[in-house]
């Protein structure tokens, strides 16, 4: 865990709902990602993958624990000192719809953070720039004048992009990029975003639950449940050997698009997901877990290394 | 004619805009046999929803049905009045909508909403259409009904919430099942449970309409496919013959986009452009700006439908090119 771009040691995210009970959104996620490497979060709902995104790159302060960016921690920072970390940590919203500004032009969609740092010295240098992005994702130069509802989906996610490439980041935090957007333009802004990791060097923390979109992007996936980390590894060994029960579930539930492969069984999980504000003693995958033992309920498997993966489950060790 | 529960022709449903009329649905045929699933796939604004929406009598208003007839078991239903639509609506024929917690009414108690249903449609003592309630809600594959039936929507979990809404929807055994994206707003692993629910329902005899942008869902539980693009029917096709062997280049691309995401090629097929303005389209093929495989006649002259095989048909120029079967 030491060559990391960004590294986070035990990170926990409770959301108070009242006096006594909490939210426990992230349950003591450690993990480190790789300068140059996609990293995809995957897991259902309400697993905590967003709010880990957030965490990452300082959008939202953390319970307890660490982030640590290229060794320095990043973590309690005063605004002031936080600002250049922010430069280089940004973040890519799922809906091009609502995380844009209905009443802002393109230029100045894509000029803000520009501005808000103070980049640029003239207004022509903050119009160049603007045109620079744009030209990189696809957006004709000519629309620069356009409100966002003259957009298309696809299009919108290409300026939200923009937006995360203006400061020139090292790490970009995509929140679900493409679950808005139809099948043929999910695939444009994909190939978009591998081609700006090539020609930028760019280092992608990619969270979605879609796990056919992660299989080809990814290089490392992480899969969670209830804010803890199931199995994080390889994508490929992950996606063949999947170690841990609750990957092995998720990997049978995708619904294949080929009407030949009809007859293979698919694995469904049985029972109703445990709720965060009070998860399960032990492992909290075990009241869905057809393998638990009475171990499962009295310890919480701790994350360990199984060929190149790591996985948090007590079968492992038999 | 027995044969089939729905028998859609020639239907066209219209918005009448400041910008003028827009065709949402625009001339579409198609038709589902007693016991049979049927998809319509397409991207969003194809107009797949509005076709099962116009079926349902569910269009609002600037929309309207302006041409076609729909027969649900021997019956016209586009000449029906609100009150006779109502009867039908529910008993013949339901419809499960993709995000279900805006469609249970939040203030009330699940069972109550399912048994409601009962209440419209027939004269039952309480304690029947109680009874009847808990076992369609057991048969959907609720656990513990007895203390669900007590509980609101939002003490559910989403894969819970549409189970509700496929009982509310079965409780009068209707012999045709619209399912409008039903499993879009859920997690995979209780999206395969609800596919599994929809695949036994249609295993009973239901006859099934299935909806959804998702070619996964399709191939998993259609036998014939309708294939939309820009309120038109473009292709049709039994379902293993459509992913074997789609014709029209943009079931070519959208098949292609998803198969590309499994093989092992860095850059991902796609379809170039974006989906066309309904109130402006081409006066030629809707599709024409985007395909790759566009010729002279794609511009102005507008395809029909075309038989190209066994239960095949393609609604596309290259048809002159394809020999037929």
């Amino acid at each position: 865990m030491s060559d990391g771009l960004l590294e986070a040691y035990d990170l926990v995210k409770d959301f108070p709902l009242d006096r006594k009970r909490c939210v426990h959104a992230v349950g003591g996620v450690s993990l480190a990602v790789n300068a140059g490497e996609t990293l995809a979060i995957v897991g259902e709902s309400g697993c905590g993958k967003s709010t880990l995104g957030r965490l990452l790159i300082g959008a939202l302060p953390p319970t307890s624990g660490e982030v640590r960016f290229r060794g320095h921690t990043i973590t309690g920072l005063k605004e002031k000192d936080f600002s250049p970390y922010r430069r280089q940590l940004q973040l890519i919203f799922q809906d091009p719809y609502a995380s844009l500004d209905p009443r802002m032009k393109v230029r100045d969609l894509i000029a803000e953070p520009l501005v808000t740092h103070k980049v640029c010295a003239t207004k022509d240098e903050v119009t160049q720039r603007v045109l620079g992005l744009m030209e990189s994702v696809g957006i004709p130069l000519d629309y620069l004048n356009r409100y966002p509802h003259q957009f298309s989906g696809g299009q919108r996610q290409r300026i939200g992009i923009a937006r995360a490439l203006a400061l020139d980041p090292a790490l970009i935090v995509c929140d679900e990029p493409v679950s808005a957007l139809d099948v043929s333009v999910q695939n444009q802004i994909l190939n978009l975003l591998n081609e700006l990791q090539e020609t930028r060097g760019l280092t992608y923390v990619f969270i979605s639950h879609d796990l056919s979109v992660v299989r080809h992007i990814s290089d490392r996936v992480c899969v969670m449940f209830l804010g803890k980390v199931m199995e994080v590894g390889p994508t490929e060994e992950v996606f063949h050997k999947a170690r841990h029960p609750y990957t092995q579930f998720l990997l049978g539930s995708v619904l294949l698009p080929d009407p030949h492969q009809r007859g293979r069984q698919m694995r469904l999980l049985e029972g109703e997901p445990p709720s965060p504000v009070d998860p399960p003693s032990g492992c909290c995958f075990r009241t869905r877990c057809p393998y638990a033992t009475e171990l499962c309920a009295r310890q919480e498997p701790a994350l360990r290394k199984a060929g190149d993966a790591a996985v948090a489950c007590h079968r492992l060790t038999e | 004619m027995l044969n089939s529960t729905l028998e859609v022709s020639h239907l066209c449903t219209s918005f009448f805009t400041d910008r003028g009329e827009v065709k949402a649905v625009d001339d579409v045929s198609l038709r589902v046999d007693k016991g049979q699933v049927v998809g319509i796939v397409g991207e969003s604004g194809c107009g797949k929803s509005m076709v099962a929406r116009s079926v349902m009598g569910l269009v609002k208003k600037p929309g309207k049905i302006v041409g076609g007839s729909i027969v649900l078991n021997g019956q016209e239903l586009t000449s029906l009045d609100d009150k006779e639509l109502c009867e039908v609506r529910g008993r013949d024929v339901s419809m499960v909508f993709q995000e279900p917690m805006t469609s249970l009414n939040p203030t009330m108690r699940v069972g109550r909403q399912v048994q409601e249903v009962v209440a419209i449609h027939e004269q039952v003592s309480k304690e029947q259409a109680r009874q009847r309630t808990l076992e369609i809600l057991s048969a959907v594959g609720i656990p513990e009904v007895e203390a669900r039936y007590d509980a609101y929507p939002h003490e559910l979990s989403g894969g819970l919430r549409q189970r509700v809404m496929i009982a509310m929807a079965m409780i009068m055994r209707p012999s045709l099942l619209i399912a409008d994206e039903p499993t879009t707003a859920l997690d995979a692993t209780v999206e395969a449970q609800i596919i599994a629910l929809l695949k036994r329902l249609a295993h009973t005899g239901t006859s099934v309409l299935i909806i959804s942008h998702n070619l996964g869902v399709i191939a998993q539980l259609a036998d014939y496919v309708y294939v939309m693009y820009a309120g038109r029917i473009v292709e049709k096709a039994d379902v293993c013959e459509l992913f074997d062997n789609p014709l029209h280049p943009y079931t070519h691309g959208l098949l292609g986009a998803v198969s590309s995401l499994r093989s092992q090629s860095k850059v991902l097929q796609t379809i170039p452009g974006v989906v066309p303005n309904l109130a402006n389209l081409p006066a030629g093929c809707s599709f024409a700006p985007r395909c790759d495989r566009c010729m002279a006649a794609c511009d102005s002259v507008r395809p029909e439908l075309v038989t190209v095989g066994a239960g095949h048909e393609l609604c596309c120029h290259l048809t002159k090119g394809v020999d037929v079967l």
